[in-house]
C-alpha cells in the first residue's frame, strides 16, 4: 500500500497541529480524573443539598459505581468523539480538493482510506487509554487498587466500541458530500444501535454489548451468560463491513 | 518506451443528463505537448481529470505508455505523471517545504534524496524565500508556483497541467512560460487552457473542445493560419459614423475579409487572407478619409475561435 505511511504521518501531524488530539485527549483525561472523585464525593454532595432519605439516598459509593458511570460515559463520549473526528475524513478532503492532490500520485484509494482509519484509531486509542489510566489511578487513590489486566481489557473494549462508530462515520464520509451529512449518518447509527441494544437478545452482538462485557470483566462478574468472544467478533465484523462499504464507495468515486 | 505516451479512445463522461465529454480521442506522442483548448465548461478539466485517473470515464479508456490507467499497473504508472489542478488545493497548515516533502514521500523518493530535490524545485519556481511559510499565507500565484513544483518533483515523463498560468501575474506568467518551455525538452505534456498565447508558446498541437466535443485538431501553425487569423483593430476619431458605415459595407463584400464589425466606434476587421489584407486594407481605409487614431492587430481569443469553428460547422 504505497503512500500509506506518508498519509498516516500527515494525518497524525494534522490532528496534532489542529489541536484535535489535545482537545479530545484533554476531555477524556478530565473525564477519567473527575469520575472517581465525583462518585466518591457523591454521598457528601447529596448531604450538602439536604436531608437524604436513607431508603433512596446515597450513603456510600464504591468501585462498582465508578465502573458503572465510567463505562456508560466512555461508551457514549467515545462514540461522539469518533463521529466528530471521522465526519470530515473524506468529505472535507474531497470538497477541498486535497484528495485529488494526493490521489493523482501513485497512491491507492485503499491506502488513503486505511491510513485515515488507522489515524482515527490511534487518536481514539490514546484518548480512551488516558481516560482509563486516569480513572484507574484515581480509583486506586480514592478506593482500592485495581487489576491492571482487567482495566486494560476495559480500555481495549472501549476503544473497539469507538472504532465501530469511527468506521461507520468514515464510510458515511466517503459516500456523502458534506461532513455534516456524514456526522448525521454517524449519529443515526449511534441512535439505531442504542435502540437495538434494548432488545436483550441483540445486545451481545452490538458495540453496546461490549460495555456489559467490560463492566463484568472489571468487576469480576463474567458469567456463563456473557460471551466476550462473540461480542468482540461482532464489533470487529461491523468495523470490517463499514470499511468495506467505505472502500467500495470511494474506489469508484470521481474526484 | 511506448511510442504514444498517452492514448485516449472514445473518452466520454456524463454527469446525470449532462454530457461533459463526448467520445474524445487523443494521442500524445512522446516528447510532444498537446493543448486542450476551449472556453470554460468546454470539457477541458473533465478530460484532464480522466487522464489523471481522478475520475472514471462513463465510456472509453485511457492508456499511459500502453498501460490501461484503471488497472493495477496503471496505478504504478502514475509515478511517471505529474499533475497540476486548475485550482491547486493543498494542505494549508503545511509549509511549502513540508508539502513538497510530503509529495516526495508519496512518490517514494528516498529521504536522503528528497531534501536536495525540494530545494532545487523551490528555487526553480521562485519560492525559496517563502518555503517555510504556511501555505495558508500564500496568494494564488504562489500556490500555482508550488503546484508546478509538486508536479515536477518526481521528475515525471508526463505533465498534465490544467491552466498552469491561470493565477499568475503578468511577470510570473512570463517566468513560468520560460520554465514550461524548459520542461518541454524533457517531458511530454498535456496543457488544458483557454489561453491561445499559452497554447502557441508551449504546445505542438491542439485539440479544440466545445461542449465536450473535439471540434478541431491542428498543429499550432495550422491553428493560427486556418482559424485564429489576426484581427485588425482600427480606431477613428469620434463622429465618423457615416463614413465608417460605408467602409464596413464595402469591406464586407471583400473575399479576403472574414468578418467586419464596429464595436463601440472601433472598426474590427477579421482577416481571411493575410496577403490580400496586407495589400488592400489600408488603402481602402485611407481612401475614405477617416481620421485614424490608432491601428493595431489583435489575436483572436478562444471565444472568437470557438465561435468561428461553430460557424464553420453550421
Amino acid at each position: 500500500m504505497r503512500g500509506y505511511r506518508a498519509i498516516l504521518e500527515k494525518e497524525v501531524v494534522e490532528a496534532w497541529r489542529s489541536y484535535r488530539i489535545a482537545v479530545v485527549c484533554g476531555l477524556f483525561v478530565v473525564l477519567g480524573i473527575a469520575l472517581p472523585i465525583v462518585v466518591q464525593s457523591l454521598p457528601a454532595i447529596t448531604r450538602v443539598f439536604g436531608q437524604v432519605d436513607p431508603e433512596i439516598g446515597i450513603n456510600q459509593t464504591g468501585v462498582p459505581d465508578v465502573v458503572d458511570v465510567l463505562v456508560r460515559l466512555l461508551w457514549q463520549l467515545g462514540a461522539v468523539a469518533a463521529i466528530f473526528l471521522a465526519m470530515g475524513s473524506i468529505a472535507t478532503e474531497r470538497a477541498a480538493g486535497t484528495a485529488s492532490f494526493v490521489l493523482a500520485k501513485p497512491v491507492s484509494r485503499g491506502a488513503f482510506l486505511w491510513a485515515k482509519f488507522v489515524a482515527l484509531a490511534l487518536i481514539l486509542g490514546l484518548a480512551t487509554a488516558l481516560t482509563v489510566v486516569a480513572a484507574w489511578l484515581y480509583v486506586a487513590l480514592l478506593f482500592e487498587p485495581q487489576s491492571v489486566i482487567d482495566w486494560a481489557q476495559l480500555w481495549l473494549l472501549a476503544w473497539l466500541s469507538a472504532l465501530v462508530y469511527a468506521a461507520i462515520t468514515l464510510a458515511a464520509s466517503s459516500s456523502v458530500r458534506s461532513p455534516a451529512g456524514a456526522a448525521a449518518i454517524g449519529f443515526m447509527a449511534f441512535a439505531v444501535l442504542a435502540l437495538a441494544s434494548t432488545v436483550i437478545t441483540l445486545n451481545p452482538w452490538l458495540p453496546t454489548g461490549l460495555a456489559e462485557v467490560a463492566q463484568a470483566t472489571v468487576l469480576g462478574e463474567l458469567g456463563p451468560d456473557v460471551d466476550p468472544g462473540r461480542t468482540v467478533a461482532a464489533s470487529i465484523a461491523l468495523i470490517a463491513a463499514a470499511l468495506g462499504v467505505a472502500w467500495l464507495r470511494f474506489r469508484r468515486e470521481d474526484l | 518506451m511506448h511510442e504514444l505516451v498517452i492514448e485516449a479512445r472514445g473518452l466520454t463522461k456524463r454527469f446525470g443528463k449532462v454530457l461533459a465529454l463526448d467520445h474524445l480521442d487523443l494521442e500524445v506522442p512522446i516528447g510532444t505537448c498537446l493543448g486542450l483548448v476551449g472556453e470554460s465548461a468546454a470539457g477541458k478539466s473533465v478530460a484532464m481529470r480522466l487522464l489523471a485517473g481522478l475520475a472514471r470515464p462513463t465510456f472509453g479508456s485511457v492508456t499511459l505508455a500502453g498501460v490501461p490507467l484503471d488497472s493495477r499497473r496503471g496505478l504504478a504508472a502514475r509515478d511517471r505523471v505529474g499533475v497540476l489542478d486548475q485550482e491547486p488545493s493543498f494542505y494549508d497548515w503545511m509549509t511549502g517545504r513540508e508539502l513538497l516533502a510530503f509529495t516526495a514521500e508519496l512518490l517514494g523518493i528516498g529521504r536522503t534524496e528528497a531534501p536536495a530535490r525540494i530545494e532545487a524545485r523551490l528555487g526553480w519556481v521562485g519560492l525559496a524565500d517563502a518555503a517555510d511559510r504556511k501555505i495558508d499565507d500564500y496568494p494564488l500565484s504562489m500556490r500555482q508556483r508550488l503546484g508546478i513544483a509538486q508536479a515536477v518533483i518526481g521528475e515525471p515523463d508526463v505533465l498534465l497541467l490544467d491552466e498552469p498560468l491561470g493565477w499568475l501575474e503578468a511577470a510570473g506568467r512570463e517566468e513560468m512560460l520560460a520554465l514550461l518551455r524548459g520542461l518541454r525538452q524533457s517531458m511530454t505534456m498535456v496543457i488544458a487552457t483557454g489561453d491561445l498565447d499559452l497554447a502557441e508558446a508551449a504546445c505542438d498541437s491542439v485539440v479544440v473542445l466545445d461542449g465536450g466535443r473535439a471540434v478541431m485538431r491542428a498543429s499550432i501553425p495550422e491553428l493560427l493560419e486556418r482559424v485564429a487569423a489576426s484581427e485588425y483593430v482600427i480606431e477613428v476619431e469620434p463622429g465618423s459614423g457615416l463614413a465608417l458605415g460605408g467602409l464596413v459595407a464595402r469591406l464586407g463584400r471583400e473575399a479576403w475579409v472574414r468578418k467586419v464589425r464596429v464595436v463601440g466606434g472601433i472598426l474590427r476587421v477579421g482577416i481571411a487572407d493575410e496577403v490580400r489584407a496586407g495589400r488592400e486594407l489600408f488603402p481602402a481605409v485611407v481612401a475614405t478619409g477617416l481620421p485614424i487614431v490608432a491601428v493595431r492587430r489583435e489575436r483572436t481569443d478562444i471565444s472568437a475561435l470557438v465561435g468561428q469553428l461553430r460557424d464553420v460547422v453550421q
